[in-house]
């Protein structure tokens, strides 16, 4: 009788084993919202992704996408086990796709709208009728500058996506754009001269800016997951990659600060509705 | 004879060098694509390693952004690069993401160790594969592949143009050597094709030509070589004319001698220097039986013992070593002069038991000659002894026969001179000394006829055709009956029966058996006598028979009658020399005819002498 139970839980353990081995094989994917070129991206990850590596003992690779919105279909189809993007994806994959939120940077997320700064473009007013230059349809920065134009009452701009916060600044130096949007952190990391020629026209409040969101298969880890990334906060590569990023580190995050985000996250939604 | 092109020196130079020259162009040949090889494959890892970064950079940010449609296309465009023949993305778990210049669906070629233009790749491809990492995080594998065909073409072109190359090469100087070999060693070539020659047996053959150089004075050497060889085979022939003359003299002598030796009664055996039997002559043979095997090659002591065996006693022979010895005692009358042959003085007689019990006169021949040693000559002298042995028998009997008349007459003539008798007596003992003295003179003549028959042996016959009957009928009138006997019964035929012989020796022949007829018939008896037909006898045509009823004879007595001085009577009763019937035999034998006698002892005896006809013998 005995002998019959352990044939019967080792059978029952083959099909758990199975799946063991096959997640092992199988990378643990953290998906980066392409808030920077995919070069940058995935060197800014590298010590995150050998630190969980070690933790998890299973590939980890850092992945993102041609644009945010192809980032939130991809993370709405479960395509990632952790995402790390910005609050209002985070929110939109929290309602919608089941994501557990893990934590966030300390550093303020801010977006700013910016000018240059020998342009005749002093007030929000300034902008009507012209072209402004964002992300994408999907970024929080863009979202907000759509939302900072319709409340400054700008009327009849048109929107230019581009990919790249370095090609945001250059249109504008080269006046291709009345205005553009990006992080206060991309502004601040753009070359000096170029950054020099730049002027902000308006700044947004702190919003949840690079969230790290769990999928929900791996909700029990969530815990484990979680005190890993507090642990790699703790390593001289998280405190060098804190301070090459001026980041500041890792902080808890408050539920309040994505339900804040909900009117963008709706935004995100919407882009992401299929067409009828 | 005609030497193959790779044989002579010329073909053979040319060889080595068309060798040396096809193994430096393989050497070139091969070292050229070895060259190409290498720096065709040089030339593709460098393009390897400048394409691989270029698309790996490009390729990283799609591949971090899951944007495999830009890789597609970042793909598409590389493969219209010249020299690439594929090119495929494949994941970081190995799932192909794009390709280009690849079917969709069919597994990528496997990875080429290292640069190959061997490899079984239809098309002919460098199979690479490259990591695409960024910070260390791989993000995928490129692997394309790089066309090779223009180098396999390159290096096929390369190939087929060196081997023709080198091919045109070996042809020129094939020719450009042969050309070379034939101005230079023309002169060997004229002086091969003279060796030939007088190898071939023209020893006189045309001069080469002659120069200062090497080969002229080897040309020079050639010719004076080949006339002295003229000169000596010249020399040769004669010599050898000549030695074949001798030979066929001593093969003629030869044959000569063997003839000789064939027909030769006298046996020869000749020794070797070794004293070893070297030849021993066909009448040797005959007269010894033995054979060539049992005697050629046996040294003298073991000869002398193999001769003395078949004698009929050993001791008659006593061996080789015994004769030399007594050749050397004879001394001077053996061997006089120096280097004459040595020969034996005593006579040496042996008698041989086989068949005929030939006796054969041995005699030792020492020899000078370096090849003959000693000869042992042998003659036959069976009938010689035999004659001899005869002669003295026959004198023997003859002193005995005459010995005792002589006695008789001896003692009666000295008893009458020393006493005296009664004129009875001496007439008595005269008339026994007569008696005596006519039985003397009995056996003296006919001693002498059969002295004169032997000696004459016919020729003093006096042939004629005589009439059978009437010689029988003349002989019975002028024979004298002895007192108390019958008369002859006679049986002749009306007709003359001729025959061809002397009639004084028939009548004789007649008589003497019409006597011993008589004389063998003591108690009386009668005695017939008849001439018998023609075709009474196979042979002979007329018989004359005479018929007694006397003693007779044993069939031993009777196969003896014919020897000299036999008498049956042995009591001495009958008178008689012995005589009678040898004369008859050696009569009849003359005439041609034969003697039959049938006798039965107690019954009587009949001789019939068979004579030809006269008409048969003419």
């Amino acid at each position: 009788m005995r002998c019959m139970r352990w044939i019967l839980a080792v059978l029952l353990l083959l099909p758990a084993l199975a799946l063991a081995a096959t997640a092992a094989a199988t990378p643990f994917r953290i998906g980066v919202a392409p808030h920077s070129s995919a070069r940058v991206i995935i060197e800014m990850y590298q010590p995150l992704r050998l630190h969980l590596e070690q933790v998890l003992q299973r590939p980890v690779e850092i992945v993102t996408a041609p644009d945010f919105t192809e980032f939130a279909r991809r993370a709405m189809a479960q395509d990632y086990d952790i995402a790390i993007t910005t609050g209002h994806q985070a929110r939109l994959l929290q309602t919608d796709a089941r994501y557990l939120t893990l934590l966030t940077y300390q550093a303020d997320f801010k977006a700013v709208a910016l000018v240059a700064a020998k342009s005749r473009y002093r007030e929000p007013k300034d902008l009507a009728g012209s072209t402004v230059i964002g992300l994408s349809a999907s970024s929080l920065v863009t979202l907000w500058g759509q939302h900072w134009l319709l409340r400054n009452a700008v009327g009849n701009a048109t929107l230019q996506y581009v990919s790249a916060s370095d090609s945001v600044g250059q249109l504008l130096l080269k006046g291709e754009g009345s205005a553009g949007f990006m992080s206060l952190a991309n502004f601040q990391n753009l070359p000096k001269p170029v950054r020099d020629q730049l002027r902000v026209l308006a700044e947004s409040l702190p919003m949840a800016g690079r969230v790290y969101v769990l999928n929900a298969r791996h909700a029990k880890q969530h815990a484990g997951i979680l005190a890993a990334l507090w642990a790699f906060a703790e390593t001289p590569q998280a405190k060098q990659y804190f301070a090459k990023h001026q980041l500041g580190g890792y902080r808890a995050l408050e539920a309040r600060e994505l339900i804040e985000l909900d009117p963008y996250a709706n935004e995100v939604r919407l882009v992401l509705k299929p067409a009828k | 004879m005609h030497f193959t092109p790779w044989r002579t020196v010329r073909g053979r130079l040319v060889l080595a060098a068309l060798l040396v020259e096809l193994v430096m162009l393989a050497i070139l040949v091969g070292n050229s694509l070895r060259l190409l090889h290498e720096a065709m494959g040089e030339q593709a890892r460098e393009q390897a390693e400048q394409i691989a970064p270029v698309l790996s950079a490009a390729l990283v940010a799609p591949l971090a952004q899951y944007d495999y449609a830009t890789v597609q296309a970042i793909l598409n465009e590389s493969q219209a690069i010249r020299g690439i023949d594929y090119l495929a993305v494949t994941d970081a778990v190995g799932a192909i993401v794009a390709t280009s210049g690849w079917p969709v669906g069919k597994p990528l070629p496997p990875v080429d160790a290292r640069f190959s233009l061997d490899d079984d790749d239809n098309p002919p491809r460098y199979d690479l594969a490259l990591p695409i990492k960024l910070a260390g995080q791989s993000l995928g594998t490129l692997q394309f592949g790089l066309d090779l065909k223009r180098i396999v073409i390159a290096r096929k072109n390369l190939l087929t143009q060196g081997v023709l190359i080198a091919i045109s090469e070996l042809l020129l100087s094939a020719g450009l050597l042969t050309l070379l070999g034939l101005l230079i060693t023309r002169q060997l070539s004229l002086l091969t094709a003279a060796s030939l020659n007088v190898a071939q047996g023209q020893l006189t053959p045309a001069p080469v030509p002659e120069g200062q150089d090497d080969v002229g004075r080897l040309g020079a050497a050639f010719n004076v070589m080949s006339r002295a060889i003229a000169e000596r085979v010249e020399q040769l022939t004669r010599a050898n004319e000549e030695t074949a003359r001798i030979a066929a003299s001593l093969q003629d002598r030869t044959e000569q001698l063997n003839a000789i030796f064939d027909l030769s009664p006298d046996g020869f055996v000749s020794f070797d220097a070794q004293h070893h039997v070297k030849y021993a002559s066909p009448a040797f043979f005959r007269m010894t039986g033995l054979k060539s095997g049992d005697i050629v090659g046996l040294d003298e002591a073991v000869f002398s013992a193999r001769l003395a065996k078949v004698c009929l006693d050993a001791a008659d022979f006593p061996g080789l070593a015994a004769l030399k010895i007594e050749l050397a005692a004879s001394g001077p009358t053996g061997n006089s002069e120096a280097g004459k042959p040595a020969r034996a003085q005593r006579r040496l007689l042996i008698e041989l038991s086989g068949p005929g019990n030939h006796v054969l006169e041995v005699s030792l021949r020492l020899s000078q000659a370096q090849t003959v040693s000693q000869i042992l000559y042998f003659r036959e002298v069976t009938h010689e002894t035999e004659v001899d042995r005869m002669k003295s028998e026959f004198l023997s009997h003859a002193a005995h026969e005459l010995r005792t008349p002589m006695a008789s007459i001896y003692g009666y003539a000295e008893i009458l001179m020393s006493q005296r008798f009664s004129e009875d007596e001496q007439e008595e003992f005269l008339a026994i000394i007569h008696r005596q003295c006519g039985l003397m003179v009995a056996i003296i003549n006919e001693l002498l006829d059969l002295a004169r028959i032997d000696d004459r042996r016919g020729k003093d016959f006096k042939f004629s055709s005589i009439d059978a009957g009437q010689l029988v009928r003349d002989v019975i009138a002028d024979f004298g009956i002895p007192a108390g006997q019958q008369a002859v019964v006679l049986d002749t035929p009306a007709q003359p029966c001729w025959v061809h012989a002397d009639a004084g020796k028939l009548m004789q022949a007649v008589r003497n058996i019409l006597s011993n007829a008589y004389k063998y018939s003591p108690s009386g008896g009668e005695v017939a006598i008849s001439v018998d037909p023609v075709n009474a006898h196979a042979n002979a045509s007329v018989g004359i028979c005479v018929k007694d009823h006397g003693l007779g004879m044993t069939s031993e007595q009777t196969a003896r009658v014919f020897e000299r001085f036999y008498r049956v009577d042995t009591s001495g009763n009958i008178p008689g020399t012995g005589l009678g019937m040898s004369i008859v035999k050696e009569i009849m034998e003359l005439h041609g005819g034969q003697v039959e006698i049938q006798s039965r002892l107690g019954a009587g005896t009949s001789v019939t002498l068979w004579l030809t006809p006269a008409s048969a013998s003419l």
